[in-house]
């Protein structure tokens, strides 16, 4: 099939010319200029701009004009929005004698320009729709999970209490522990860590803003009894943390900053819990500013995102898995106020058992959505990393 | 048999699409920028006006195709074709944005029908040019219109940032992804 494009502007044109050969298979598209008069060159279908081609309003002229350069070909007229004159033309007449003419008003989308190059005779030619096989992955529509309620950053101090009683070992990390208290009262503060260094933590407007390195905070993390040291002090108005911030080098998110000073707290070891949990991700942690992600904490970043899930569902899903990393996830989400964590009677063990077929699911196939054949996502992550 | 597969990167004008498509492609990026029109001018010497096309190839054979839609609502016609048979949509949006709010409600309006079928992940970006709260207000945003706030900062420039974007894409279509292939591929 040949398509001939008249008067379209150039971002029109490529666009079409994809769609084109997607939709009709082998379809060789030529490109034409916009000159009143000229004939258009030979095609199965023209696809004709009227107001590039200075014939955006009908008349028995611009009709006349038109007639000429399309040469008795079948023709599809692109209007531009809200004008109906030649619609109703193209619509009393629809052909002249063999020729066919259709009309599309812009915008326009897919399906309306399938359908308009359809009623010229064309659907023939075209190539068919894809169909998706049965897969055992499936796309997933973001729509069909309960759909989480807004989230308010750090929601950690809801869940404060939760973690302590499920980690009671967290106590002995003072840094940490200071942080969150401060963070629980909702108020800016400044922590004087040193002489010469210090936090300020704004829990209303999600960051941290320090003048240590890294490795400082690192070492401070584990080292936590010098924290006991540590003066606080709240800063009550923006004033007071503006001049405060002059003496700050950095600034993270709140979330990034408490995920990897918790990380750097627990060092190698990691409390047990002393309970089964269950955590729903109200957002997906900043992971981009956290080094040494691995891929695990991204599949239960996206699991807990679609719904709350258990510690034990968790171990039953991904039974490969260390099930310290995956406590040490549901504890660093918590810690960073992208989850929240709600504590349940059953120890571990015992909901382990119970829920051990619960693992959550793809969801069944949607029409028309893509899916991926086996060894494709394998694929993918190699590349990704 | 190789398989072609299509992810679409789409974002407002000056968001990083076309830097974070070059980031991930295997080919010399096909784009199509031109000369903005006024209204854009002030944001980007150039814009795309059709739109970015890069290559993923994959060890398998399989290419993943990286379509960048163009970031202006007007050419709304190429993001219903780009979109066709798309594995996920990935949304960058520029910290430095008036409203991200906005940007995204005009995505997510245009767009309803990828996300609806697929997934999606939004990557917030000019982060370093200030508005920390933009993420902030995107996650909020998504929350309430019931979409799982899948936001991160990234730079577009640094491909570690952009692969955990569209990583994350892939997990948010199958949490699993992968591991039964990995299990399939060690059996005797």
């Amino acid at each position: 099939m040949i398509a001939a494009l008249a008067g379209l502007p150039a971002r029109d044109a490529a666009a079409l010319k994809i769609f084109l050969g997607m939709a009709f298979k082998g379809c060789h598209v030529v490109q034409a200029p916009a000159t009143p008069g000229l004939a258009l060159p030979r095609a199965d279908v023209c696809i004709v701009d009227l107001a590039a081609m200075g014939l955006a309003q009908w008349s028995p002229k611009a009709e006349a004009d038109l007639l000429l350069c399309l040469g008795g070909q079948h023709a599809l007229l692109l209007g531009a929005p809200g004008n109906a004159s030649w619609q109703d033309k193209v619509h009393a007449t629809g052909r002249h004698g063999a020729q066919r003419l259709a009309y599309l008003a812009k915008p326009y989308g897919r399906d309306a320009m399938r359908e308009a190059l359809d009623s010229l005779g064309l659907g023939q030619a075209r190539s068919p729709a894809p169909t998706p096989a049965p897969a055992a992955l499936a796309a997933p529509s973001p729509r069909d999970t309960a759909a989480p309620p807004p989230p308010t950053m750090p929601s950690v101090f809801a869940s404060l209490q939760a973690v302590r009683t499920l980690f009671p070992d967290l106590q002995r990390h003072a840094l940490l522990g200071k942080l969150l208290d401060l963070l629980a009262t909702g108020q800016s503060h400044e922590l004087r860590l040193t002489l010469h260094q210090a936090l300020i933590v704004h829990p209303r407007q999600g960051w941290v803003a320090h003048n240590t390195s890294p490795e400082v905070l690192a070492r401070l993390a584990q080292q936590g009894h010098t924290a006991i040291a540590m003066n606080a002090r709240a800063l009550d108005s923006e004033d007071d943390i503006q001049r405060r911030l002059v003496h700050m080098t950095a600034r993270d998110n709140l979330d990034t900053f408490f995920w990897r000073l918790a990380n750097d707290s627990l060092g190698q070891g990691l409390p047990a819990p002393t309970r089964d949990a269950e955590l729903r991700l109200v957002c997906m942690p900043g992971f981009t500013r956290i080094a040494g992600v691995d891929d695990l904490a991204l599949q239960l970043a996206a699991i807990c995102l679609r719904l709350p899930q258990t510690l034990s569902s968790l171990r039953a899903a991904f039974p490969e898995a260390d099930p310290g990393a995956i406590d040490r996830f549901v504890l660093l989400a918590t810690l960073c106020g992208a989850g929240r964590l709600r504590l349940l009677d059953t120890p571990p063990r015992a909901r382990h058992k119970a829920r051990a077929e619960r693992r959550p699911a793809p969801r069944a196939p949607k029409p028309h959505s893509p899916t991926p054949h086996r060894g494709f996502f394998r694929a993918m992550l190699q590349k990704l990393f | 048999m190789s398989t072609p597969y299509k992810i679409v990167f789409a974002g407002p004008v000056g968001a990083g699409k076309t830097t974070a498509i070059q980031t991930l492609s295997d080919i010399e990026v096909l784009n199509t920028d031109a000369r903005a029109s006024d209204e854009v001018r002030r944001l980007k010497p150039t814009t795309t006006v059709a739109m970015d096309y890069g290559v993923m190839k994959l060890g398998n054979g399989d290419q993943v195709r990286l379509y960048g839609a163009p970031g202006q609502a007007r050419f709304d016609f190429m993001w219903d074709i780009l979109t066709e048979n798309a594995l996920g949509l990935v949304l960058l949006l520029s910290a430095r944005a008036d409203d991200p709010v906005a940007e995204l409600d005009v995505y997510l309006t245009a767009f309803r029908d990828l996300i609806d079928r697929t997934a999606l992940v939004v990557g917030i970006t000019h982060t370093d040019a200030g508005n920390r709260g933009a993420r902030q207000l995107v996650i909020e945003a998504l929350g309430a219109r019931g979409l799982p706030p899948c936001v991160m900062d990234v730079d577009a420039r640094h491909r570690p940032d952009v692969a955990l974007l569209v990583k994350a894409l892939l997990y948010s279509i199958d949490p699993f992804a992968g591991r039964d292939e990995d299990a399939e591929a060690i059996a005797p």
